[in-house]
């Protein structure tokens, strides 16, 4: 049994491990960071930390991004240090729900998705297909 | 000096004792486990080490005899028994007792000495642990464990007791009333008839009492007699010592010899009454009592927990401070200043906490060039001046790396062999000169060799072989030695094992940089190479200047700034290519907002910031000075490691966020920017 929690990123459904979600935040004031990546939107204040935050959505290569109401910013870590604390915007936040592991099927995806290449797996639910993104990966590949 | 390493060994081994305790009571519950095992072990090995090392001889031979058995459980040619795991722990408490006394060299001690390591060799010597006789102490049933104590209570009046109505038999009632009791009365002070005063007391007593009660019940019997009796309380050990007839009989003949009684006697008796328990009971006891804290390790987390606090609290005073000023009220304003002197004293004190001698790094330098200058065939000597000298425990970690390779160097290019060095008319025997001293807020730290130097023309002949610079660049002397600093230099040809693989003074300078420190290199042909670091004293506050470039705000650390001006229009208009003219003094300087590859939009109202940058001065410009800010320097975390120019972040007042810019680095990354154009 594994938790996941789902989010929007244009119009398809992604999902993180909730174990390595620490918060869900509104997408506030960021304060850009000079000489960083693109994506790298900047840093926020949280609880006294600073934290980066990278773009999702430009990370996959996303290309008309527009922000709402409900797009959102999930704070990781992925090995529960402060240091590694780092949060990604995404469209919109869905659910948090439970799954059987037997249930999570390799991830077939079709098309461009940026800077995002290594999935956990994938999962059908509600005739939706969610995309487990592999955090570690995507770790890796902003420290490049 | 002496004393000094034993207490620390003393200190150091309790450490390793506790672990041992811990690694043990592991080992009672999971007895399979190798790792633990090999705790053990480590542990056993390094108080035995260390104790030959510091005269303890008698705890290494012990410690010996003890690892030797778990060398066998290591080996797996002996399993761990409950008997194995109660005889080690009986060890642990020997060790600790040794770890207090030292070596001794009453033969009673040596006796029982030789007994334990006879009873722990057993463990060795028998093919079968379970064959060898349980050695438990032979408790008397019922004369241990119930938590009573027996004591020797000695009572003796002065001769005007009895004249303040005392009477001395209700304090001997009082005492029954406790326990068990067993009273001698000493008569022998009684004079003839003659002489004989009714109302002067001649006696005095002895108690053996065996009683729940604490010491201090005890002396509460006593409270009103205080000023007019001596009263002596003295532990005997635990349980009823009353209950062994040894013990009952030596009290009745002290009684009719009228010998008094002492407590080593008594102890003595009741150790052979109970097989010798009682005995290492009270010798336990007396260890925990004896032991006192004079100093305690604290785990390095907490500390930097603590100083983190005390710097948001400083933040928050500054702000404080801000508001009470504004407001005007005299009764806040005297309070703004009483947190300010408070957080002040607090600031200082939590940050000398985290500070710690230089010296206890150096002690392996010492050695390393010790054992490398042997190992090329050199003499070499390590003189360090200013090792007490104090940094933060943070930065001091960060300072092995570069200091090993420095030293590294020292031995390995910088000081000649002998025969090489008496050619050039010096003495053999080569000197590396560690020094370092307080200078402002900084500590100033300095690796001299009187080698051989360096040719600077060598250095740029080889920066341009490396294609590291262009053959027509222009280099001051500085510029030149800066070059070794440069990734991918390295002077010497081969490839030797101590140094030169390449990765070198380009690592020790980004290592010291991320203390927010500066490394520079000097040297004089034939006379020797000094390299110099200057390390902040403390990493977390620093007093800065805020400013904004294209909306944002950042934060330059003051201590690099020299000067600040208005870049009106028409300064600016005489600017040529990124040179400023001021006070007719040329000035290269940065576009903060080219820099930052923000849009550049001149309103003619920027501000230049003239800072330090090695032994010149280098020009900031930005688009306003907002005002001085002392600021707590926070990380950046994981992922913003590789962004050079800042070097941390600082929330402001209002909770929003300003960038720490590392002035160095960041024209550091700017000129060579320059160079690589150039190129």
């Amino acid at each position: 049994m594994t938790s996941i929690i789902s989010f929007l990123i244009d119009h398809e459904v992604f999902a993180f491990d909730t174990l390595k979600v620490r918060n869900i935040l509104e997408l506030d004031k960021v304060t850009w960071v000079p000489n960083a990546k693109e994506y790298l939107k900047g840093v926020i204040n949280l609880h006294g930390n600073i934290i980066p935050i990278a773009d999702l959505r430009m990370m996959m290569g996303i290309e008309n991004i527009e922000n709402s109401q409900d797009t959102a910013v999930i704070v990781v870590s992925d090995d529960d240090k402060t240091e590694s604390l780092i949060g990604f915007v995404v469209d919109g936040v869905k659910e948090v729900f439970d799954l059987e592991e037997a249930d999570i099927k390799e991830s077939v995806i079709n098309g461009n998705t940026g800077l995002i290449n290594t999935f956990t797996g994938s999962i059908r639910k509600n005739d939706e297909f969610i995309h487990i993104i592999d955090l570690v990966e995507v770790v890796k590949e902003i420290e490049k | 000096m002496i004393d000094k390493f034993k207490a620390k060994f003393v200190e150091e081994s309790n450490d390793n004792v506790h672990d041992l305790e811990e690694a043990l009571l592991l080992l009672e519950k999971d007895t399979e486990n190798n790792e633990i095992i090999e705790r053990i072990f480590r542990a056993m090995h390094t108080l035995k080490g260390g104790g030959a090392m510091f005269g303890f001889n008698q705890l290494s031979e012990f410690t010996h005899h003890l690892e030797t058995v778990f060398d066998l459980v290591r080996n797996n040619k002996l399993s761990i028994s409950d008997d194995i795991i109660s005889m080690t722990f009986e060890s642990i408490d020997h060790i600790k007792h040794m770890l207090e006394v030292g070596d001794v060299d009453d033969q009673e001690e040596l006796d029982e000495q030789l007994a334990f390591i006879q009873r722990v060799q057993s463990y060795t010597n028998s093919d079968s642990p379970s064959a060898v006789a349980p050695q438990k102490s032979s408790e008397t049933s019922g004369a241990k464990g119930d938590g009573s104590k027996t004591y020797l209570v000695g009572i003796k009046p002065n001769q005007d007791l009895l004249r303040n109505g005392t009477n001395p038999f209700y304090l001997l009632d009082d005492l029954h009333a406790m326990g068990d009791a067993k009273v001698i009365a000493y008569y022998e002070k009684v004079p003839q008839m003659e002489v004989f005063n009714p109302i002067n007391n001649y006696c005095h007593w002895q108690v053996v009492l065996n009683t729940k009660e604490s010491v201090n019940d005890i002396k509460d019997v006593f409270i009103f007699v205080e000023d007019e009796c001596e009263i002596t309380i003295e532990e005997l050990g635990a349980g009823n010592l009353l209950a062994s007839d040894d013990m009952v009989e030596l009290i009745t003949e002290a009684a009719t010899h009228q010998q008094q009684l002492n407590k080593d006697v008594l102890v003595n008796v009741a150790a052979t009454a109970k097989g010798g328990a009682a005995k290492k009971e009270s010798k336990k006891k007396a260890q925990l009592k004896e032991h006192k804290i004079s100093s305690m390790r604290v785990s390095s987390t907490k500390i930097d927990e603590l100083v983190n606090l005390v710097s948001e609290l400083v933040t928050i005073q500054a702000q404080l401070n801000l508001f009470a000023e504004n407001d005007g009220n005299p009764a806040v304003l005297a309070l703004a200043e009483n947190i300010q002197k408070l957080s002040r004293q607090l600031r200082d004190n939590a940050f000398s906490i985290s500070l710690i001698p230089l010296q206890s790094e150096l002690m392996r330098f010492q050695r390393l060039v010790r054992d490398l200058s042997k190992d090329l065939g050199k003499d070499i000597d390590f003189v360090i001046e200013g090792g007490d000298i104090e940094l933060d425990k943070n930065i001091i970690e960060h300072l092995t790396d570069p200091l090993l390779h420095i030293i590294r160097n020292a031995v390995d290019h910088g000081i000649g062999l002998p025969a090489e060095r008496i050619k050039n008319g010096k003495s053999p025997k080569g000197t590396i000169l560690f020094k370092a001293y307080y200078s402002g807020a900084s500590v100033i730290v300095k690796v001299m060799d009187d080698g051989k130097g360096i040719d600077p023309e060598f250095i740029r002949k080889k920066a341009i072989a490396k294609g590291l610079i262009d053959a027509k660049t222009e280099l001051s002397r500085k510029e030149i030695f800066d070059l070794v600093f440069l990734s991918g230099f390295s002077t010497k040809e081969q490839v030797t094992d101590v140094s030169g693989r390449g990765v070198g003074m380009d690592v020790v300078r980004k290592k010291i940089g991320e203390i927010r420190g500066e490394v520079s290199l000097d040297s004089e042909m034939g006379k020797g190479t000094t390299l110099t670091l200057e390390l902040p004293m403390t990493l977390s506050i620093i007093d800065g200047l805020l400013v904004k470039v294209t909306g944002n705000q950042y934060v330059i650390p003051i201590a690099n700034i020299e000067k600040i001006f208005a870049m009106d229009s028409v300064s600016f208009g005489k600017t040529f290519n990124h040179v400023v003219n001021i006070d007719d003094e040329q000035f290269s300087f940065i576009d903060m907002r080219e820099a930052f590859e923000t849009e550049v939009v001149n309103k003619g109202t920027e501000q230049l910031i003239l800072v330090k940058y090695e032994d010149t001065k280098v020009g900031l410009l930005v688009d306003q000075v907002i005002g001085e800010y002392q600021t707590v320097v926070k990380p950046m975390g994981r992922f913003l490691k590789k962004q050079e120019n800042i070097s941390g972040a600082s929330i402001m007042g209002d909770g929003t966020i300003a960038m720490v810019i590392d002035t160095n680095r960041l024209i550091h990354n700017n000129a060579i920017k320059k160079y690589r154009t150039k190129n």
